[in-house]
């Protein structure tokens, strides 16, 4: 029998069952269930480490019908860390994890090498079983059932961490900066990347992309593999102390969140806690810049969960877009909820997450935008596949991507 | 927080009984997984025991609701209505196992009518949801209790609840024009009607309101709307002295002003209240008053006036407007979130609920303040001071005896003011045991009568008041 843990137990015990975030959950508001929102995912956590409740399959599915957006714990006036139970209650029913996700989790776990040669071999099915949509993304060539009618991204020609290790601004750098790519941005959404350091460098920083870097772990995390996520910290973090620079910036809200506070709170260790002090969002680096867009129209931002409440970072991609040159800002309502993607959460409940995600879809073409901006590309995935099924006339697009688009919008979907 | 062992189901669905069930509500809108039933225990009342239904259904339909109670009256097995499952008073705790009614699904808003002024909702719907609807049109949905943003209409009127609002508007059983409610055999009758006047027959709506889910399943519901008050101020007053702000709650409505709103928090209630919102509260007050006048902006601004004199002249230690919409708003969520603001302390909180005429609140709040010394008792106090209606909350790591004197003591004063036990929470568990002090020996028979007229099998949430739960 596996315990959820004395740290997610006691978290358990401190609910006091008030139901507040009824009001704030993203998968609650779908579908009304007591298993599916913080109050009732507790009492099973209570149940579990009672050993009244049984870690078995039905239990996983509820425990894991969660996106970590974390809104319950930033609601919570009991003050429970949510989180902190969820991930224990994770670890506790890991061994549970379905055959598809353990091997993304294997994947990851193995050292770089692994990771790039796995997805060499992903892109080469994607070429079989996919055609290309728009620049990043494709469309499967046999649209059978709901779920493989999904839109996924297009696994890079090569990775970012392939090209140049520094990158060098026109005059003398205002400071040195070690980019943390995280999976996503060095694989996947390379582009995206690239157009990270294209606008550091032009904001005169020096851009460091450090080779052999990794996943920051937080799939793992969530998947409830702590151990193996905690191996991929402590690697992460002797990697970038070695860097030696003055800032560690990250554009994905998983990866920043993860280098503020994950790899300390898994290591404890003390060059964690300095990389944490020098780790620093992509939007908060560049917010005093002068930036513009060749996008013209009008553009909404979504606040990714792992920066607004992951990293407290609200206000400044928001001040940002609201000065940039070329396009105008509308604000959008609950700007601020999750878009249901949630790591591997969208794999495991697509049809919730495409309904959580239609939300944030019609609350941006509510407020007039022609293109969703975020700064998370986990976030960019989901949405995109969001936007697409439901026809809409809107871009989703990566703070970086907006930054760097020239003309008329290349990125667009058709 | 677990204060009781919990029971496990009580096996009251057989499984005959089970396929009927999944027949009218398909696999969808059934739970009987022990995964899921753990959700349903309970509610948001501390210091009571859990108990794990049998099934849980989950119907979108009136229809589907008379069926489940047409065969649960077949079977005898007990049916409990719910909603969001906020209530205080362990009003939904399937204490004898059966099956759990949970009308959150059905949460369409089937009309609102701005020319008369009303709408018509399921039982599913949020309050919230309704208002911000009403909102689009002018007008207003006044009942609030603390709990808008989750609470759902069926439950708010089952209870009977207040809220922030009380004293200038009423509570939620002055809204109510009609209902649709089944009864406990699956017969659908509809009582009252949309118009605000209306004496034909006995006042069946009232019945049903604070029913506690005891005598029918309440399936759509009327309410009045008003037109929403032009403006607005909200103040904040803080005092060094309890009893001095219970004194100006009295003052400001002898001057004439009746506030929407008109709360108060002791600094215990303060602290952790700062704790959870971080507004930068007066946390060295020892009370804090929330005040809000409304109507049209002339009148705003002379009560606005009347209402910073009156608290300067009882000895406010500062007295503070809002300047915005924005700031308003913070205030009021940090004040709704007070009771479980309270809940970081300690494991058990224990909320009374106790409602004294308005004259008396000073009175009662030191009395409070001289129980928690005598029983050596942490209390944080918070409530509706404006009608009277005070929320004293026991904090402690396991209930005693200590707790039970208290509360004794708290309830037995509230009565001996010419108040009552519970000002909007309902009886449920928690205050069962003291129905008889309030209604006497006769009070309770009648409400027994009437139990059993309209449940004869006692199959809608047995066992709570006017039950046999004894604590
Ligand atoms: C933080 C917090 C603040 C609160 N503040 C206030 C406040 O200021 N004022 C106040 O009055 N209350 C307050 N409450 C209590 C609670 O929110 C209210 O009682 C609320 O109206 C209950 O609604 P619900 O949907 O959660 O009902 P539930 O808790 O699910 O049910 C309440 C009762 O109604 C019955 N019931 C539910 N639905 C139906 C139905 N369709 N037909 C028949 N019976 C039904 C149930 O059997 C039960 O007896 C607060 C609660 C919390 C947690």
């Amino acid at each position: 029998m596996r315990y959820a843990g004395p740290g997610a137990t006691a978290q358990a015990e401190r609910c006091m069952r008030c139901g507040n975030c009824q009001a704030v959950c993203p998968v609650y508001r779908e579908e009304r269930l007591e298993s599916g929102v913080a109050r009732g995912r507790l009492a099973a956590i209570r149940r579990l480490q009672a050993g009244e409740l049984e870690p078995d399959d039905a239990l996983y599915k509820r425990v894991f019908k969660c996106t970590l957006c974390m809104a319950c714990e930033a609601h919570c006036p009991s003050g429970v860390r949510t989180q902190t139970a969820f991930l224990g209650a994770r670890e506790a029913l890991a061994d549970r994890t379905p055959l598809f996700k353990g091997l993304v989790c294997r994947v990851l776990q193995g050292g770089p090498g692994d990771t790039a040669r796995a997805l060499k071999a992903a892109r080469l099915v994607q070429r079989a079983a996919f055609a290309t949509l728009g620049r990043d993304h494709l469309r499967p060539r046999l649209p059978l059932g709901l779920f493989f009618r999904r839109i996924i991204p297009q696994v890079a020609p090569r990775p970012l961490t392939a090209g140049p290790e520094v990158y060098r601004p026109a005059g003398r750098p205002r400071a040195r900066v070690a980019f943390f790519t995280g999976c996503m941005l060095n694989y996947v959404y390379a582009r995206t990347g690239r157009a990270v350091v294209q606008v550091l460098v032009g904001l005169g920083f020096e851009v460091v992309v450090p080779r052999g870097q990794h996943c920051c772990g937080t799939p793992l995390l969530a998947a409830g593999k702590t151990g193996a996520a905690r191996e991929l910290a402590r690697y992460n973090v002797t990697l970038f102390s070695e860097v030696r620079a003055d800032l560690v910036v990250t554009a994905c809200a998983s990866c920043g969140g993860a280098l503020r506070h994950g790899f300390s709170d898994l290591t404890g260790a003390e060059e964690a806690r300095a990389l944490a002090e020098i780790a620093c969002d992509f939007a908060m680096l560049i917010a005093d810049g002068r930036l513009s867009t060749g996008f013209r129209g009008a553009v909404t931002y979504h606040h990714p969960c792992h920066l607004i409440r992951g990293q407290g970072v609200s206000e400044e991609p928001v001040a940002l877009l609201e000065g940039l040159g070329g396009a105008q800002y509308v604000a959008s309502a609950d700007a601020d909820s999750c878009c249901g993607g949630g790591g591997t959460f969208s794999l495991e409940y697509y049809g919730l997450a495409r309904r959580i995600g239609a939300r944030k879809v019609s609350a941006a073409l509510k407020a007039g935008a022609r293109a969703l901006v975020t700064e998370c590309p986990a976030c960019v995935m989901h949405l995109t596949d969001c936007v697409h099924l439901a026809g809409a006339p809107l871009e989703v697009l990566h703070l970086a991507d907006l930054l760097t688009l020239e003309g008329e919008s290349a990125g667009c979907l058709t | 927080m677990s204060n009781a062992l919990p029971s496990e189901g009580m096996d009251m669905v057989s499984r005959q009984l089970l396929r009927q069930l999944k027949d009218i509500l398909g696999s969808d809108g059934l739970l009987s997984d022990p995964a899921d039933l753990v959700g349903y225990a309970g509610d948001a009342a501390g210091g009571l025991p859990e108990v794990l239904p049998d099934v849980v259904v989950l119907p979108t339909q009136t229809e589907q609701i008379s069926r489940i109670l047409t065969l649960a009256s077949a079977h005898r097995v007990p049916v409990y209505p719910r909603g969001a499952g906020t209530n205080l008073s362990g009003g939904v705790v399937p204490l004898e196992g059966g099956i759990v009614l949970c009308t959150v699904r059905m949460d369409r808003i089937r009309r609102l009518d701005p020319v008369d002024m009303y709408a018509v909702v399921e039982p599913g719907v949020v309050i919230e949801d309704l208002n911000r609807r009403a909102g689009e049109h002018g007008l207003l949905y006044p009942p609030d209790p603390g709990s808008v943003a989750t609470a759902t209409m069926g439950g708010s009127v089952a209870e009977g609840s207040g809220g922030l609002r009380g004293l200038k508007y009423g509570v939620t059983r002055d809204y109510v024009l009609g209902l649709e409610v089944v009864l406990a055999d699956g017969r659908v009758v509809r009582v009252g009607g949309r118009t605000i006047k209306n004496v034909t027959g006995y006042d069946l709506v009232r019945l049903f309101v604070g029913s506690e889910g005891t005598l029918g399943v309440i399936t759509e519901i009327t309410v009045r709307l008003i037109p929403a008050p032009e403006a607005s101020a909200t103040f904040l007053a803080t005092f060094d002295d309890l009893g001095r702000a219970g004194r100006a709650v009295a003052d400001i409505v002898g001057a004439g002003v009746l506030p929407a709103t008109l709360e108060i928090m002791d600094d215990y209630t303060l602290a952790c209240v700062e704790e959870h919102a971080a507004l930068g509260l007066p946390t060295d007050a020892a009370a804090l008053l929330l005040i809000e006048v409304d109507g049209p902006r002339e009148t705003v601004e002379i009560e606005a006036a009347t209402v910073e004199e009156v608290c300067a002249r009882a000895g406010a230690r500062s007295v503070q407007r809002a300047r915005d919409r924005a700031e308003r708003d913070r205030l009021w969520a940090a004040r709704r979130a007070a009771l479980p603001a309270l809940a970081r302390r300690r494991p058990v909180t224990i909320l009374e609920d106790i409602t004294v005429p308005r004259s008396k609140v000073a009175e009662m709040l030191t009395f409070i303040r001289e129980i928690a010394a005598r029983y050596g008792l942490e209390i944080g106090t918070f409530g509706h001071a404006g009608d009277g209606n005070l929320h004293p909350t026991i904090l402690v790591d396991e209930i005693d005896d200590r707790v039970e004197a208290a509360v004794r003591a708290l309830v037995g004063r509230a009565l001996a003011l010419g108040g009552t036990l519970s000002g909007e929470h309902g009886i449920g568990m928690a205050k069962a045991p003291f129905l008889v002090e309030e209604l006497g020996r006769e009070g309770v028979a009648l409400t027994s009568t009437i139990k059993r007229a309209l449940d004869p099998l006692n199959i809608l949430n047995p066992g709570k008041f006017p039950g046999r739960w004894r604590g």
